[in-house]
C-alpha cells in the first residue's frame, strides 16, 4: 500500500476503524482502496489539520486503558470491545471526544463510500453506470 | 488575462487602479464593474482556475479542489462545520443556485437601525436586476422539479405551510444529480450551473481584467490611513517543507532545501482595494495586514445560518440523488416583518452517499441499515436566521480561528425547525426521522417527537453545517458599531472596500449570494463614479 501522509501502524488504525465504523459485513469492505484514498485526501489537507488529525489517530489507539479500562491498544481489541470503545467516544460527556469520534468516523465514510465497489447505487463514484 | 500562480517562478509586481481580492459572489461582481468602467483591476484568487469539464463527481478530490481546509473549515470547537468556496467563483461554483432576493424588512432595518443610506428596496432594485440578467436568473420550471423536492412540497401542502418553487441561476441542466454541490461539470454560459467563473469573471476578463489564480493574499499595505497595495504570495506547485537539517546536512543539501523553499511573490500597488475573500478570510486578512480597527470591530458579529439535516425513510423509492437538489423551501416560519430576529428556513437537501452518511446517526451495523435506505430517504435542512453572533480572530500563524455558540434562543428555534421538519416528514409519508446525533434516536410516529426535545442540539452531539458565513466586517454609519460605510468603505482606512458577505449588519435569513452580488454591484458602480476613491 503506498501512503503519502500515514505511516504503515496509522494505516492499520485505519483499517480496524474503517470495519468498525462502516460495519465489517457491508458489501466489500475493500480495506486498501479505503485507506489509502483517507491519506490522499488527509495529504492534501493544511498542515494544520493534517497534524490534528494524525494525533487524534494516535490518541484513539491508546485510550482503551484509560476509557475502556482494556490494557491493549484499540487495534488490539476484540471487535465487540472496540465498538463498546468507540460508544465510549460517541456518547462522552466531553465535547471534544464527541467531537474526535465524529471527525474520525466520517473520514472512514468518506473513504469508504467513495469507492465504487462501496457505492452501490453506482452514484458519485461512476455517474455513467448509475441506475 | 489569468495567470496561473503555480506556474510563476519569479517575484511579480503590477500597479494598477483597483486590486480585487476575491472571485465569488462580491469579488467577481466588483471585477467586471469596475473594469468595464474603464479601470485598470487585478484579481488575486487563492484557490485555482477551475475546468469544469474536470469534475471528477469523486467527493474527496472535488473537497479538496473546492473548498477552504477540504470542506473541514470549523468552529473552534469543531460544532459547526463550515464549507466556503476557493477558487475561481468562490462559493458559487459549488452552491445550490437559490437565487433569493434580500427581504424588504432586513433592509429597512438595516437602514433603520445600522444607519445605511440608500438600501432600500427600491435603491438596490437595480443592481438586483442587473446581477440577475448576467446570472441568467430563471424560476424552476415544474418539470425540472424532482421527486424529493415533490415530496416536501407534498408535506408542506399538507401541513398548510407557505413554500414554494424558488427561483435558481442555472441554464438546461442535462444532467443534475446531488453532485451539484461537488462542482457543475456541464457548466458553461448558458448551460448548468451559472456560478461566477462562468457569467461575471469572462466579462471581467473581456474588459481588461487580470486574474492571477493560486495567489494567496498575505496583507493589504496602507500608508498615512489610505491603503497603497497589496502583497501576496504564489502557491506553486514544486514548494515543498524543508527536509529535516541535521548535522550531517551537507551545503548542497542546504542549498536544495532553499530552492525548494523558494516563495514567489506578488506585489501590487493599488490606489483602491476590493476585500471580497468571504466573511473569514476577509477578517483575517485585514487583522494580519494589522490595518487599523478603532471600534474594535473587525472579526465580529459573525453569524453562520446554522443548518441541521433532517432525514426521512419512506416505503417508496425517492432517489433523491438525481435531478436539481434544491427547488422547493418553505418560509413559513421565516416572518421577518413580525419577527426580524428570528425564524428559519425548512428546504431539501440530499448529497452523494459520502455527505448523506456523515449525516446518519450512529456507526457500524446501525449506520449501514440506514445507509442501505439511501434511495429512499428524503431529507430537508432546517437552516436558521440566526441572532447568535461569533468572532473570527488570528492565531499566531496567522490563521483564522472561528469562535461560534449558538444562543439560548437559537438552540430553541432549531429544535422547533427540527421537530416541524420531523412533522413534515411524516406528512409527506415517511416511516421513520432520522436525525444526524452521534446516537441512533428511532422516531417512528408523530407522537415520539419529543425525544428531540429531550435531546436538545448539544455542540458536537448534532452535526451542525453552515455554508453562508458573513456579518465580520459589517455595515454602518456609526465608525464605533461597524467598520465600512454605506458603500462599502472602511471608516478607518481611505481606498478600501469591502465587497463580500462580511458586509452584512445582521443575518440575511435567506441564501445570500444574490444580495452579495447585488451589493458588490452597487459598491463597484459608486467606486466607479467617484473615481479617485
Amino acid at each position: 500500500m503506498r501512503l503519502q501522509f500515514f505511516s504503515p501502524t496509522e494505516a492499520e488504525i485505519l483499517t480496524v476503524l474503517t470495519e468498525r465504523m462502516v460495519g465489517a459485513d457491508f458489501p466489500d469492505v475493500v480495506h486498501a482502496p479505503t485507506v489509502t484514498t483517507i491519506d490522499a485526501f488527509v495529504a492534501g489537507l493544511p498542515l494544520n489539520l493534517r497534524v490534528q488529525l494524525r494525533r487524534a489517530l494516535h490518541l484513539f489507539q491508546w485510550c482503551p486503558i484509560l476509557f475502556a479500562g482494556k490494557l491493549h491498544p484499540f487495534t488490539r481489541l476484540s471487535p465487540h470491545d472496540a465498538d463498546i470503545y468507540i460508544r465510549s467516544w460517541a456518547e462522552s460527556r466531553f465535547g471534544l471526544r464527541r467531537r474526535l469520534f465524529r471527525g474520525l468516523r466520517d473520514l472512514t465514510f468518506l473513504g469508504y463510500y467513495s469507492q465504487s465497489a462501496a457505492n452501490i447505487y453506482q452514484t458519485s463514484a461512476d455517474k455513467t453506470e448509475r441506475r | 488575462m489569468i495567470i496561473q500562480g503555480r506556474t510563476v517562478r519569479q517575484d511579480l509586481h503590477e500597479t494598477v487602479d483597483v486590486c480585487v481580492i476575491g472571485s465569488g459572489a462580491g469579488g467577481a461582481v466588483a471585477a467586471k464593474e469596475l473594469a468595464q468602467a474603464g479601470l485598470s483591476v487585478v484579481v488575486l484568487e487563492a484557490g485555482e482556475n477551475h475546468d469544469p469539464t474536470t469534475f471528477s463527481r469523486r467527493t474527496p478530490e472535488m473537497l479538496l479542489r473546492l473548498f477552504w481546509e477540504g470542506g473541514m473549515r470549523a468552529t473552534h470547537d469543531g460544532s459547526v462545520l463550515i464549507s466556503q468556496g476557493r477558487g475561481v467563483g468562490g462559493s458559487t461554483v459549488h452552491n445550490l443556485c437559490y437565487a433569493v432576493r434580500p427581504p424588504n424588512s432586513i433592509l429597512a432595518r438595516w437602514e433603520a437601525e445600522f444607519g445605511i443610506q440608500d438600501l432600500s428596496p427600491s435603491d438596490l432594485s437595480p443592481s438586483l436586476d442587473r446581477v440577475e440578467a448576467t446570472l441568467g436568473v430563471k424560476q424552476i420550471q415544474e418539470t425540472q422539479v424532482n421527486r424529493l423536492n415533490r415530496i416536501i412540497e407534498r408535506g408542506c401542502k399538507a401541513m398548510g405551510w407557505r413554500g414554494a418553487i424558488q427561483r435558481h441561476n442555472r441554464g438546461p441542466c442535462p444532467d443534475c444529480s446531488a453532485d451539484c454541490l461537488l462542482g457543475c461539470p456541464t457548466s458553461q454560459p448558458g448551460i448548468g450551473k451559472q456560478s461566477m467563473a462562468v457569467s461575471y469573471i469572462p466579462q471581467a476578463l473581456k474588459a481588461g481584467a487580470r486574474l492571477y489564480t493560486d495567489c494567496l493574499t498575505e496583507s493589504i499595505v496602507a500608508e498615512n490611513g489610505r491603503v497603497v497595495g497589496v502583497t501576496a504570495r504564489f502557491l506553486s506547485a514544486d514548494v515543498r517543507l524543508p527536509r529535516r537539517v541535521d548535522t550531517k546536512t551537507t551545503s548542497s543539501d542546504r542549498s536544495e532545501n532553499k530552492r525548494r523553499c523558494k516563495v514567489y511573490r506578488l506585489t501590487v500597488r493599488s490606489k483602491a482595494v476590493v476585500l471580497a475573500a468571504g466573511a473569514i478570510n476577509s477578517p483575517q486578512i485585514w487583522l494580519n495586514s494589522r490595518l487599523p480597527d478603532p471600534g474594535k470591530q473587525v472579526g465580529r458579529n459573525l453569524h453562520l445560518h446554522p443548518a441541521i439535516f433532517v432525514g426521512g425513510l419512506f416505503d417508496e423509492e425517492v432517489d433523491a440523488y438525481q435531478g436539481i437538489p434544491q427547488s422547493f423551501y418553505i418560509d413559513h416560519f421565516l416572518d421577518l416583518a413580525r419577527n426580524p430576529e428570528s425564524g428559519y428556513l425548512l428546504m431539501p437537501a440530499f448529497g452523494p452517499m459520502e455527505l448523506v452518511a456523515a449525516s446518519m446517526p450512529s456507526f457500524g451495523r446501525e449506520h449501514r441499515d440506514l445507509m442501505r435506505s439511501y434511495r429512499s430517504i428524503a431529507a430537508l435542512l432546517v437552516l436558521l436566521h440566526d441572532r447568535s453572533a461569533g468572532r473570527v480572530t488570528v492565531n499566531r500563524r496567522g490563521n483564522p480561528a472561528i469562535r461560534y455558540r449558538l444562543s439560548r434562543a437559537d438552540r430553541a428555534s432549531l429544535l422547533e425547525g427540527l421537530i416541524h421538519g420531523a412533522q413534515l416528514l411524516f406528512a409527506a409519508g415517511a416511516k421513520e426521522i432520522t436525525l444526524p446525533y452521534t446516537r441512533r434516536v428511532v422516531i417512528k410516529r408523530e407522537s415520539n417527537l419529543d425525544v428531540i426535545r429531550q435531546r436538545g442540539v448539544v455542540e458536537n452531539d448534532i452535526l451542525i453545517a453552515s455554508s453562508h458565513p458573513q456579518g465580520t466586517l459589517r455595515m454602518g454609519s456609526d465608525p464605533r458599531k461597524a467598520v465600512v460605510d454605506s458603500y462599502g468603505q472602511a471608516h478607518a482606512i481611505n481606498g478600501l472596500f469591502v465587497a463580500d458577505a462580511s458586509l452584512f449588519p445582521s443575518s440575511i435569513g435567506v441564501p445570500p449570494m444574490l444580495t452579495i452580488a447585488a451589493m458588490a454591484d452597487r459598491i463597484a458602480r459608486r467606486l466607479a463614479a467617484n473615481w479617485p476613491p
